[in-house]
């Protein structure tokens, strides 16, 4: 087809006269759009958000949250005080009670929208004369089960999700800070400190009345730094017993708010000692023990954080282009953010699929994007230098607009993209723009994905071809150097070793196990002797047909939960954005003998 | 800005180009369903952006809105292969309407959807508008030979996609 022949349509096109329906249909639509019309942040929720299931879930999930915690409790002027000396005492004369303490870990609301929140609840028995047994969920999910048994002087932790369990000597000074912790102690403190007394309220039908404090002592004897700190407690007026403890703070350095209610008491309970026997299920594992000898016997080269360069730093201090202005494929760079809570990780993850699936493909816009970009940057006429700089500003933006939770983000992604694999095609063996091309592919693609309103899962192929395929070409060239004589080097390790996930997950184990082989041999020269347990296992399953996954990087702020799942289901290699990629460092770094986990 | 001021602004603007609109989504989706997606699209971007439509600027913002819309309305339709999944094919459509269609438009409106924003806006003057380049160069800002020009590329990477697309069906 020829341009006249194009033209010719399109002139036809443009002469063509606009039916009577389409016009009642114009007009229908717009009128049905200004009745729907509501103040916008609700129409940012209606256009955004109520598509998806999930995050509908997560914002009724806060909403109840708000009603347990405020809406529920009814004031009234009118009712009796407690004698709030006899509130330590009696509680004192208890010796066995059950209580319910829900832990909530929130981020606060993020520069790009959302925010992360944990939630755990734990049941706790605690006898004077036996010990404490607590049943810890999170999420929803049964995560450990642990008897402190105060005769025996032994803590059992039996973890169902891992089908393992942990015995161990209890220290007396375990024993003091259990009791320390415990709500009685609590209360007592809550007390003794200068209080301020609440109007009486009604908690789930019971008459109370509360006292707040604003002194961390209350939280235990020697609390640690806060930023900020509330404590309340509403006892019944009849019983003169706790019905609700609340406790808000915000530790030392931190931005992260955790809030923990205590509640559904049950004062004066009968145990029995066969309550705190640990029945241990027989198929359960004991929980692998922390060896030092595998590490400490051999002289790493990765030993110190110093001496382990950075995975991604090459291109580190490169000046970054200013592209801020830069808008790609018209979509608009004012997305309205989303102040919404994420509830665990399955939320997070499932809330970035809603949007991923709304994206269209990377190869189906490439075209489109490459010539956004020649017009905008010129990239056919950028050096490899500054195209790897271009592309590191395009990865950042995408970041910066939301990364995976976002509409609008993607185009910056995929262009990154394309600048790393024009500068891989200018200088093919330069590993370390491989190494930014993958981090570029990651950035945007999961291994993963949950199947629309399902908990079925779709496997991304973009990662057994073509990330596969740049690994195995760095693979072979590692090779290829190292028998030329090139010391090997902690980069060399997280090529590989992101090889052989992808291998493994693709179940070629054939091929994987060649290059778990390779990695085992060259564990002492290569200077990742501390990583051999982790790929000793993968070796075995491997061996046995079955996959393996383990993490080479951790974070090492300890603030990172629960947003820390944004960034995960890719590779071991993944550093993220720029403020996620200063709190990243190896795990052997992190803690000299690691506790790896796999599965 | 109040809420009640923009929903003023928003009927004002909406009466305003609710002619322009209509045609041109019409003439770039060519069906009823895919249209009134378009539209609604377009609306909502009104709706999102009406501080940017309540200054000089509006006629260019009304542009890239309608572009924007069109295409998420035909992105919506085609599928990460970049082909139009059957089961989002209308089904309603009326036999003799799909039989006189020529399919070659529909490709051709399918491309256009995908063009570079300048292009896309410089094909929809020129042709679908039907304007002198005078009148495009005044709208896109810049000279008669950059009008042309943008127009002229716009073509090439019709024909290119054209190309490409034909090879793939």
């Amino acid at each position: 087809m020829n341009n006249e022949n194009i033209e010719e349509i399109l002139k036809k096109l443009g002469g063509e006269d606009v039916p009577a329906d389409v016009h009642k249909i114009a007009e229908e639509t717009a009128e049905n759009f200004s009745k729907a019309l509501t103040p916008s942040r609700q129409h940012i929720l209606w256009e955004n958000i109520m598509k998806a299931r999930i995050t509908k879930l997560a914002a009724a999930a806060v909403i109840v949250i708000a009603v347990i915690l405020g809406l529920n409790i009814i004031g009234g002027p009118d009712m009796a005080s407690v004698a709030w000396a006899n509130v330590a005492e009696r509680v004192e004369e208890i010796q066995n009670y059950v209580y319910r303490m829900r832990q909530t870990e929130t981020s606060g609301l993020k520069e790009q929208g959302f925010e992360f929140v944990t939630e755990t609840e734990i049941i706790t028995y605690n006898s004077s004369q036996y010990g404490n047994k607590t049943e810890t969920y999170r999420n929803g999910e049964l995560i450990t089960r642990s008897f402190s048994l105060r005769q025996e002087k032994e803590f059992v932790g039996i973890c169902p999700p891992a089908k393992e369990f942990d015995r161990r000597p209890l220290s007396e000074a375990e024993i003091l800070e259990m009791d320390q912790m415990s709500p009685r102690k609590m209360v007592s403190r809550f007390m003794s400190a200068d209080y301020k007394t609440l109007r009486a309220e009604t908690i789930n039908g019971i008459k109370v009345q509360g006292v707040e404090v604003g002194a961390p002592e209350v939280l235990r004897e020697n609390p640690p730094p806060l930023e900020s700190f509330v404590g309340r407690l509403w006892v019944d007026v009849e019983t003169e017993l706790p019905v609700w403890l609340e406790l808000e703070f915000v530790p030392k350095g931190l931005t992260t708010t955790t809030k923990i209610v205590v509640d559904k008491f049950i004062w004066d309970v009968k145990f029995d000692v066969s309550d705190f026997v640990p029945n241990i299920p027989v198929d359960y594992t004991p929980e692998p023990k922390r060896s030092s000898a595998t590490v400490q016997q051999k002289q790493p080269a990765v030993e110190k954080e110093g001496s382990v360069e950075a995975y991604l730093s090459k291109f580190e201090n490169r000046n970054l282009p200013d592209i801020k202005d830069l808008r790609l494929l018209g979509l608009e760079d004012d997305e309205p953010k989303m102040d919404i809570a994420l509830v665990g990780h399955i939320e997070i993850w499932k809330t970035q699929d809603n949007f991923i699936r709304n994206w269209p493909g990377y190869s189906e816009m490439r075209a489109q994007l490459y010539e956004e970009l020649l017009e905008e940057l010129d990239i056919d006429n950028l050096s490899v230098e500054e195209l790897v700089a271009t592309g590191l500003a395009l990865r950042e933006k995408f970041w910066q607009k939301g990364g995976c939770l976002s509409k609008v983000s993607y185009p910056f992604g995929y262009a990154a993209r394309i600048l790393f694999e024009m500068a891989h095609d200018k200088d093919p063996e330069n590993m370390d723009i491989i190494d930014e091309l993958v981090e570029s592919i990651l950035s945007v693609e999961l291994v993963w994905q949950y199947v629309e309103d399902s908990e079925g899962k779709i496997k991304n192929t973009c990662y057994r071809e073509v990330l596969t395929k740049l690994r195995l070409a760095q693979f072979k060239q590692i090779k290829r150097e190292t028998e030329q004589g090139r010391a090997l080097t902690w980069k060399d390790f997280v090529r590989v070793n992101d090889l052989t996930i992808l291998l493994g997950g693709a179940k070629d184990y054939e091929s994987a196990l060649e290059v778990v082989d390779w990695l085992i041999l060259k564990a002492d020269r290569g200077g990742w002797v501390a990583y051999l347990n982790p790929i000793k296992r993968m070796q075995k399953r491997y061996s046995a047909g079955e996959k393996f996954y383990y993490n080479i990087y951790v974070n090492k702020k300890i603030d990172v939960f629960p947003e820390e799942y944004r960034y995960a289901r890719r590779l071991p290699s993944f550093q993220g954005p720029v403020w996620e990629k200063r709190g990243v460092i190896p795990a052997h770094i992190n803690d000299p003998n690691p506790v790896w986990t796999g599965d | 800005m109040k809420y009640a001021k923009r929903l003023e602004i928003f009927e004002h603007i909406r009466a305003e180009y609710a002619g322009f609109l209509t045609s041109v989504l019409w003439k770039l989706t060519g069906d009823k369903e895919l249209f009134a997606e378009a539209m609604q699209y377009a609306l909502l971007g009104m709706w999102q952006h009406i501080e940017k439509l309540n200054g000089k600027k509006a006629g260019a913002y009304i542009y890239r809105i309608a572009l924007t819309a069109n295409s998420k309305a035909w992105r919506n339709r085609i599928g990460k292969d970049g082909q139009i999944s059957q089961t989002q094919v209308s089904v309603d459509k009326d036999p003799r309407e799909k039989a006189d269609k020529s399919e070659l438009e529909d490709i051709v409106r399918r491309v256009i959807a995908q063009l570079p924003a300048k292009q896309g806006r410089a094909i929809v003057m020129r042709y679908l508008e039907q304007r002198d380049y005078k009148n495009v160069a005044e709208k896109l800002n810049c000279s008669e030979a950059g009008a042309r020009s943008n127009v002229s590329k716009a073509l090439a990477t019709l024909k290119g996609k054209l190309a490409n697309l034909t090879e793939r069906e």
